[in-house]
């Protein structure tokens, strides 16, 4: 009797431990493939990320035969495929999009390119001496590189500005001008390298420059009204400073209150500079202490203030949070 | 029959009895215990897959959004898909640097975020939204654009000015850009 009760209690063991290591069997089967299945995409994916960084495509734009050419040049570690080419012009609007269906690009796409390979790439485009073209290159991995025709011109200042010694501001060297003031006109006299004395204290005066906005973060900068050209001078062991307040103009007259202006990013703006004092249009005519003598080299300062980053429409509840001194150009006062 | 041997039946029944009992009870909980752990163990496996699952999708969710084309009311955004699986939008939004202008684009309405009382669906103005997200699906290694207008009357695009794009695709990536006009 004692074997009988020995026999059913090894069945029910037998039967326990069968249904245990069923489940416990499937569930860690279940849960190992599934984990299986995660490390395999998330190494494919690191994978993925990391060709993503060793692929890197030279561009050059250039005009061959009348029509923009790309020079490409696979500077990366692995080969690559360019799908698709979108020609813009500055404006923004779309000249070209060019994929694998596209038959008016030399050669056709996809183009393949090994390590060091390059490809001369030749569209439809003939461009216009005064239009800027954009092209952008995307490769089966997704990546996308750019350039334009011809080189603009923060790729060129990018580079005089990567001291950081012109800050955001680019300034244009030949703009640099005078004008006689009269009755909120201006009228142009010339570049203002040389001024005569008796110009400066017969006259009402005003200068200007043509500047824009590169800030490397492509945000806009507004100027607020305590911007303002600053010429210095010493005299003897003291130094002497007239300054000119920037205005707002519409053409070539002066406003009497000034508006703060908005520098959009890579957009060329006209400033002047034509008042005594902040805001308000106060003309600028030289006398005493003021006037530089004969054959004084005044420096020349522009201070601009204001905004950056900031909507127009918000900076009359929002603190100033730009101000840059920019060495600008010199004055030769001449008799 | 003898007593003596009568005692010994009924107390070999009883024996008999009492072991279908056991075997009986330990069959009935142990299938209980079995169909128990069991269920658990499918349904555990099964919500640990779909987690699995979510993040694999989410890894092999990939695009790039290659270029954006203004007119004043309209944005064309070039979009390639450079991941594993089909790329389906769940929104998109359209903002500038301050965020005064900040729009909304889903499958069934367009937002002024500033102003979320402000929203017009797009079952009424389907041309807002080219194509409609609800049936955008783009194929791995291919691209495609998508047309985004803005209602009437609300503020447009301006010339020289940046805006940004963010897409929000079905798995939960975001992909955001920015391009000047």
């Amino acid at each position: 009797m004692s074997k009988k009760r020995g026999v059913s209690g090894i069945v029910a063991s037998v039967i326990l431990f069968t249904m245990l290591f069923t489940i416990g069997t499937g569930y860690l089967i279940a849960i190992n493939r599934i984990n299986n299945l995660y490390v395999k995409t998330y190494v494919e994916n690191s994978e993925q990320t990391q060709d993503l960084l060793r692929e890197n495509l030279e561009l050059l734009a250039m005009v061959v035969n009348d029509k923009i050419t790309l020079l490409t040049t696979n500077k990366g570690e692995l080969p690559l495929a360019i799908i698709a080419i979108i020609v813009r012009n500055e404006d923004g609007g779309v000249l070209g999009y060019y994929n694998v269906s596209s038959t008016s690009i030399t050669p056709r796409l996809p183009i393949f390119l090994n390590p060091l390979d390059t490809e001369s790439i030749t569209t439809d485009i003939e461009p216009s001496s005064l239009q800027k073209y954009e092209m952008k290159l995307l490769t089966n991995r997704g990546n996308i590189y750019s350039t334009t025709y011809p080189p603009v011109r923060n790729e060129l200042a990018a580079r005089a500005l990567s001291s950081g010694a012109l800050g955001d501001i680019y300034l244009e060297f030949n703009s640099y001008s005078y004008y006689r003031v009269s009755s909120n006109t201006l009228y142009y006299q010339g570049q203002a390298f040389t001024i005569p004395v008796s110009f400066i204290t017969n006259y009402y005066s005003a200068f200007s420059l043509t500047i824009t906005n590169l800030n490397s973060e492509q945000k806009n900068i507004i100027l607020d009204g305590y911007t303002r050209i600053f010429q210095f001078w010493g005299v003897g062991s003291s130094m002497r400073r007239v300054t000119w307040y920037i205005v707002s103009n519409q053409s070539n007259t002066i406003l009497n209150n000034y508006t703060p202006i908005e520098l959009e990013y890579d957009k060329p703006k006209v400033l002047v500079f034509a008042s005594r004092a902040p805001n308000t249009f106060q003309p600028v005519r030289l006398s005493g202490d003021e006037v530089p003598p004969q054959g004084t080299l005044a420096g020349v300062l522009i201070l601009s203030h204001g905004w950056v980053g900031v909507d127009y429409s918000q900076i009359g509840g929002t603190t100033a949070n730009y101000g840059q001194s920019s060495p600008y150009v010199t004055t030769l006062y001449t008799g | 029959m003898c007593a003596a041997c009568a005692k010994r039946r009924r107390a070999g029944l009883s024996e008999l009895l009492a072991t279908m009992l056991t075997l009986t009870l330990t069959i009935v909980a142990g299938s209980a215990v079995f169909y128990y752990v069991g269920a658990r163990s499918v349904e555990s496996t099964s919500l640990y897959g779909d987690s699995v699952n979510d993040v694999i999708s989410f890894l092999q969710e990939k695009a790039s959004i290659v270029d954006m084309n203004y007119t004043s009311s309209s944005v064309t955004v070039w979009i390639y898909n450079r991941g594993r699986l089909d790329l389906e939008i769940a929104q998109v939004l359209i903002y500038n640097y301050s965020r005064s202008m900040y729009y909304l684009y889903n499958a069934s309405h367009v937002v002024d975020l500033n102003n979320p009382s402000t929203y017009v669906l797009l079952d009424n103005n389907p041309n807002l939204e080219k194509p409609r997200f609800s049936g955008f699906k783009l194929s791995p290694e291919r691209a495609a654009t998508i047309t985004l207008t803005i209602p009437d009357n609300w503020t447009t695009f301006a010339n020289g000015r940046t805006y940004y794009i963010s897409i929000t695709a079905k798995h939960g990536n975001v992909f955001t850009y920015y391009q000047r006009w």
